[in-house]
């Protein structure tokens, strides 16, 4: 294990703010089992662009991995998760605030592989970033950023390195870490193809510092066997919440401070969650585009905590019949992780590219802090990686009856990140991220308003 | 990610079942903002610290000038939580005494005092603090001033004989008439005046020891005059993060700085200084309270320098020989502009508003 030692970096920056929270992580041993279900249900909008428009018919026959959602280069494609029938193709809600047209497909039971698929041929950038956009890429951490897009102003600006996101700082969630003991060889075939089409100089792999994380020698086996062993590197952060957000990654690798508005391509840098690249690795060895994904289950109202791998459009409560169903009663049913995850309020939603974790708290979990006054103590400035004052944006946003914009400009209420650091501390148990939220969609609105609508988020900025 | 082997899922009637119960089970579930735990950290544990902290100051006070510290700090107590809790009854508003803020105003009252005090002043001073100062305000978190201490200033002004009628140290237990002397403001502020302030201390017979002066051997408020007590308090409260070492070390710090220039250098008039007076008992309980303060640290340092240069100037030119409840009073109308100039530089902005250059 001479060697080893090498592919170990040191972060080069330390990250002021964030908080140290419980992590909970208890399915770290929980290797992903697939679940098959009957019926999926397939959001044509899993991204954070447009949505695609369906490409089938309601009783067309599909195979798995047929494409069913398409509308061009600004979305990403959407591919059947399981063979069968079209049953329906209607608008439904997907999230308790959110709707889009879904196609229902009922499962033959065969699982069938669509015949045409194969391994694509890379020979270029171009023909990379058009593999990327036929295996239907989305930011599988959370954002939902259709990947071709970031790569191609990746590879126009030039970006020297590529970071993989492997640091999962949501507590309960462990899919990137399985994706490193699993699909090692997936995520460094992605990585291979990415340096030698893209021209990625230095590759970053980051990942939270945790005891139990011995098992990753197959990746570091991997890692020394690639032609690139020299420029992949591992770098592991001491644990602390909001340490994986992409500004705070890039900060603690490379030490470049990116202010709000600034992409990564700006520190010629291109940030990629682990689960993504191991789809796309799986994708250059086989050609089946992302159909499924791991979705870790957990919560103290879930009787068998686990990881598995769903395909995409399962229903929550079909999964949560696979772990074994509830042990209590759920107070609260929340996707993705406790930090920055959605509260819903029924099990008949979707799971999408972007679902990581589903959680289910029972009574003692869900309580919330009873809601005091603000004593103005000042820990959420000091916990806000982002250094912005919650405490005042939250003020100005809601409290005035009538939000002042002005003021939410000079407080840099945009610059916030919603990664809940402030809520979370705050002694006076305030829901400082909704009047975070409402702050930033009215200054972007605002800012959209006064400089001509730049086309980003669009569609998620409703006020 | 694909796997090849997808075991079907067992579709036998546990599952359905299961299912079912789901349905029923689901009733409760809340739509709440995230994030969707919380820590620990609340407004009633930290107002519980402070209480914790300020036990062996009101232990030291009730040691050094006689149990009746016990009464007042109860009485002191009592009255502010019954003051809250009455005010919100009377204009039908949430009961609030349960985060324990009311308690910690009484107790600081009551340390702000000296021993001797009657009763019914505590009282009068305590629901001064909790309706006119705290309440009528829009209460915790909405009062621009300190409630103890405004509380404390206004008794100072109604009050000047009772407020200034203090006790020699151990007075209680002796059955013999103490002779009483002078404050050790007092002297102090005669030594300054003198001209040459270490000579002026070494002569003056009843300025108390440089141990005295630290254990609390002096005349004062029940919670001022032990320096080992309130410390043991401070590193309590920094260690529970409760509070930061900037205001109390900035505050102290002036004073120290100010303080060895008008005393000529004397190691022993700055000490007299530090360990004497409300200086601690303010720069660590009142000028750190959260809502009347700074957020930011440098806003924090601003605050106590100013606290410390206007308790100098009183301590030094005024007619009052001690300033420090004066000087918090004034830094706290500052305190909101104190925060708009010092708010954080958002992550990656360079110094002039403009955004950071970030090419590597």
């Amino acid at each position: 294990m001479k060697t080893a030692k090498d592919i170990f970096l040191k972060p080069v920056s330390r990250i002021k703010g964030g908080v140290l929270v419980k992590d909970n992580k208890t399915t770290f041993d929980s290797v992903p089992k697939s679940l098959s279900v009957s019926r999926v249900v397939i959001p044509l909008l899993q991204h954070c662009t447009k949505p695609a428009s369906a490409i089938v018919a309601v009783g067309d026959k599909v195979k798995k991995g047929q494409l069913i959602g398409d509308a061009g280069d600004a979305t990403a494609r959407i591919h059947a998760s399981v063979s069968g029938t079209v049953t329906d193709i209607s608008v439904r809600k997907i999230a308790p605030k959110e709707k889009a047209v879904c196609v229902t497909i009922e499962s033959d039971g065969n699982d069938e592989w669509l015949e045409t698929i194969a391994p694509p041929t890379v020979t270029d950038a171009e023909s990379l970033i058009d593999a990327v956009f036929n295996a239907g890429l989305a930011g599988m951490g959370g954002a939902g950023f259709p990947t071709h897009i970031k790569l191609r102003s990746v590879y126009e600006a030039k970006a020297k390195t590529l970071i993989i996101n492997s640091i999962e700082c949501e507590p309960y969630i462990t899919v990137d870490y399985r994706a490193c003991i699993d699909f090692g060889d997936d995520i460094i075939r992605c990585i291979e193809a990415l340096i030698k089409h893209i021209g990625f100089e230095r590759v970053l792999i980051a990942e939270e510092d945790k005891k139990e994380k011995g098992d990753e020698q197959a990746l570091i086996e991997r890692i020394e066997k690639s032609e690139y062993k020299d420029i992949i590197k591992i770098v592991r952060l001491k644990p602390k919440y909001a340490t994986g957000a992409e500004k705070m990654l890039i900060k603690a690798l490379l030490g470049i401070s990116l202010p709000e508005g600034k992409l990564p391509s700006d520190a010629s840098c291109m940030v990629m969650n682990t689960s993504t690249a191991a789809a796309f690795g799986n994708y250059l060895l086989t050609g089946r585009p992302l159909v499924s994904r791991c979705i870790t289950v957990a919560g103290s109202a879930i009787k068998e905590p686990a990881n598995i791998i769903a395909p995409l459009g399962a229903l929550i409560s079909d999964i949560i019949d696979f772990v074994g169903g509830f042990e209590a009663k759920p107070y609260k049913l929340i996707i993705g992780g406790p930090m920055m995850g959605h509260a819903v309020d029924s099990t008949d939603y979707p799971v999408t590219k972007t679902t990581n974790g589903i959680l289910a708290f029972a009574e003692k979990m869900a309580r919330v802090k009873t809601e005091t006054s603000c004593i103005r103590c000042g820990k959420c400035a000091e916990v806000c990686p982002m250094r912005i004052v919650p405490t005042d944006i939250y003020k100005a946003a809601t409290d005035y009856g009538k939000p002042d914009i002005n003021e939410l400009v000079a407080l840099n209420a945009q610059a916030c990140i919603l990664c809940s650091c402030c809520a979370y501390i705050c002694p006076a148990g305030i829901p400082l991220v909704k009047g975070l939220d409402i702050g930033k969609r009215l200054v972007a609105k605002a800012k959209a308003k006064g400089a001509g609508n730049n086309g980003k988020c669009k569609e998620s900025c409703d006020i | 990610m694909e796997n090849a082997k997808n075991p079907a899922i067992s579709e036998d009637k546990s599952a359905n079942s299961v299912q079912d119960n789901n349905k029923d089970n689901l009733s409760e579930l809340k739509l709440t903002v995230s994030p969707h735990i919380k820590s620990s950290l609340t407004t009633k544990g930290v107002m519980l610290d402070v209480i914790i902290a300020l036990i062996p100051t009101l232990a030291a006070g009730a040691w050094i000038q006689g149990p009746r510290a016990f009464l007042i700090a109860f009485t002191g107590v009592l009255s502010s939580v019954l003051a809250e809790y009455l005010y919100n009854r009377f204009m039908k508003k949430p009961n609030t005494i349960g985060d324990l803020s009311a308690a910690v105003t009484g107790m600081l009252i009551a340390l702000n005092m000296p021993v001797t005090i009657p009763l019914w002043m505590v009282v009068v001073g305590s629901v001064f603090a909790i309706v006119i100062v705290k309440q009528l305000f829009g209460g915790l978190g909405r009062n621009f001033a300190n409630p103890a201490l405004t509380a404390r200033i206004f008794m100072l002004l109604s009050f000047p004989a009772a407020m200034n009628n203090f006790v020699m140290p151990f007075q209680w237990k002796s059955s013999s008439e103490i002779v009483t002397t002078a404050t050790p403001l007092y002297t102090l502020y005669e030594a300054f005046k003198s001209g040459s302030p270490d000579s002026f201390l070494t002569a003056a017979k009843d300025f108390p020891s440089l141990t005295s002066l630290f254990l609390g051997q002096m005349q004062g408020t029940i919670g001022e005059i032990s320096a080992l007590a309130l410390l043991l308090g401070f590193i309590y409260l920094l260690y529970r993060g409760v509070i930061r070492l900037s205001i109390p070390v900035s505050f102290v710090g002036t004073v120290a700085v100010v303080m060895l220039i008008a005393g000529k250098g004397s190691l022993n008039f700055v000490a007299g200084q530090i360990l004497s007076g409300g200086l601690l008992l303010g720069a660590i309980f009142m000028a750190t309270d959260y809502t009347t303060s700074p957020m930011s640290i440098k806003g924090k340092i601003i605050f106590g320098i100013g606290c410390g240069l206007i308790t100098c100037f009183i301590r030094l030119f005024g007619s009052l020989h001690e300033g420090v409840s004066y000087a918090i009073l004034i830094m706290n109308i500052f305190s909101p502009f104190i925060d708009r100039l010092t708010r954080p530089r958002p992550f990656g902005q360079t110094k002039k508003g403009g955004k950071a250059h970030a090419k590597a």
